[in-house]
């Protein structure tokens, strides 16, 4: 019942916002972020840093020292004097997350996604699948000035925009969504529960 | 003193944004205190999900990742929900698992419930690893094993004394998976799961990620797709349940009319005011 309370007033104080900027939306503002930020860090420390290296360095397994000893590396970017030495961590990370991905991401998007737009031209939909295609990647082409594929990279600039459009649709939906979820919380929750 | 009224085209070029707010508001609040029940069609995405999991033997096992934190719950929990509904309804074995630390309780709390409903046993019927950090290298282990990952499950069993995990030991023996998810997660169950493990994939993303995968449909890697309110709606319909998705499409239809209404206003306004500085400015050439 208080928690119903709770998140109704910081729901009001934040929609307070689109009125115009208030105390109290600033109040709901700080107390949110401080909130989350001790919550994340206490979900951190209790869900990866104590399971996987303290834990287990207890128990006697002191392999996941390395990481541990890495991950702490990263926090001498503070600290202007040593902030050079966070760079090892960083090139490590950087090193494995490459290797893995370009092989993943060649097998698994590259080639899958050419192969997708390799279509026999026989149907509308696969005509504007491959001609949108072909058109967009003109449009990114830059060795060559592009007065030469101006009208072709143009087409490809209106496939982009009915992308941009699509986005745009899909964000507003997305957008809306939270806020439908937020107005029935508000009627059946909240309201709904003291009447 | 008589008060000038500025002519309505002017007027609603210079509108205050607050009334588009309250517009809005109001028609997602009518809605959803009188439903319109407007037609909800199943679109063949989600109908490919929902059949993938409906043609599997009984002897399955399915994969649910909730990959999806508080932020995301208005439009991926219903999925979660009626996925997982879906699932323990048709007797498949459901194993649950997160990319996010802070998922595993909302996850328990979906599970719990439905469990009762179709009478399915934990650890024999069902599952939840909870979460686990490292996501595309910890997929890469679960290829090997679930329970050197997890050796304990969100609850605090062990998993090694599972039936569910002896009977499908690792990734490579699932029959299918959904990652319901808010964020990129989709992305490393293509190039893993799908294609170094072979495991078929369907996804459930927030709208605003319906474009990207989108073309991971058309190119077969994904079975089906489940997008925003409107894909959980779809597939609650399908499941026969009637959640907050489908309660929420009214609301999500009236205040897209809305939107258009005044995206079409504030076009018609702007283009009125091109053509009539273009006029002006041929009058002062003549």
């Amino acid at each position: 019942m208080i928690g119903t309370w709770v998140a109704a007033f910081f729901t009001l104080a934040i929609f307070s916002f689109l009125y115009r900027d208030n105390p109290i939306y600033r109040l709901a503002e700080h107390i949110f972020i401080g909130i989350s930020t001790g919550y994340y860090i206490a979900v951190q420390w209790h869900s990866v840093v104590k399971p996987n290296v303290v834990d287990k360095v207890l128990l006697g397994d002191y392999l996941p020292l390395i990481p541990g000893v890495l991950g702490l590396l990263l926090l001498l970017r503070l600290i202007p004097k040593y902030q050079w030495i966070a760079r090892y961590p960083i090139a490590i990370y950087i090193g494995v997350g490459a290797a893995l991905n370009m092989i993943q991401y060649t097998q698994g998007f590259l080639i899958a996604q050419i192969q997708g737009t390799m279509l026999s031209p026989t149907s509308i939909n696969n005509l504007l699948i491959i001609l949108g295609t072909l058109t967009s990647l003109t449009y990114f082409f830059f060795a060559l000035e592009h007065k030469h594929l101006s009208k072709v990279s143009k087409i490809g600039i209106g496939f982009l925009m009915l992308s941009f459009g699509a986005a745009y649709g899909t964000t507003v939906m997305g957008r809306l969504s939270l806020l439908i979820s937020r107005f029935d919380f508000l009627l059946f929750e909240w309201l709904g529960g003291m009447f | 003193m008589v008060r000038k009224v500025k002519p309505i085209w002017e007027a609603l070029g210079k509108l205050d944004r607050r009334w588009v707010y309250l517009f809005v508001s109001l028609s997602i609040l009518f809605p959803l205190l009188f439903p319109l029940n407007l037609p909800l069609t199943v679109t063949k995405h989600v109908k490919a999900v929902y059949d993938r999991i409906e043609n599997l033997p009984d002897t399955s096992a399915v994969l649910i990742a909730f990959d999806f934190d508080p932020s995301s719950i208005p439009e991926c929990l219903p999925m979660a929900i009626s996925l997982c509904h879906h699932v323990m309804k048709s007797g498949k074995v459901l194993i649950v698992y997160t990319n996010f630390p802070e998922t595993g309780p909302i996850a328990e709390r979906v599970l719990e419930p439905l469990a009762a409903k179709f009478q399915r046993e934990y650890g024999k019927h069902y599952v939840n690893l909870g979460f686990k950090p490292g996501n595309d290298v910890l997929l890469m282990a679960l290829g090997s094993s679930w329970t050197t990952s997890f050796p304990k499950d969100f609850r605090g069993n062990s998993t090694q004394e599972m039936e569910i995990f002896s009977r499908f030991p690792s990734y490579r023996h699932l029959s299918f998976m959904v990652d319901v998810a808010h964020g990129a997660t989709v992305d490393f169950y293509i190039t893993i799961g799908l294609a170094q493990f072979g495991v078929p994939l369907a996804a459930g993303v927030t709208a605003v990620s319906i474009p990207q995968y989108e073309a991971f449909v058309q190119t077969g890697q994904l079975v089906g797709l489940l997008g925003g309110l409107k894909g959980a709606a779809e597939y609650e319909k399908l499941v026969g349940t009637k959640g907050k998705a489908t309660r929420g499409m009214d609301a999500q239809s009236v205040a897209h009319l809305v939107i258009i209404f005044f995206i079409f206003l504030g076009n018609v306004s702007v283009v009125r005011n091109i053509i009539l500085k273009n006029i002006s400015a041929m009058r002062i050439k003549k």
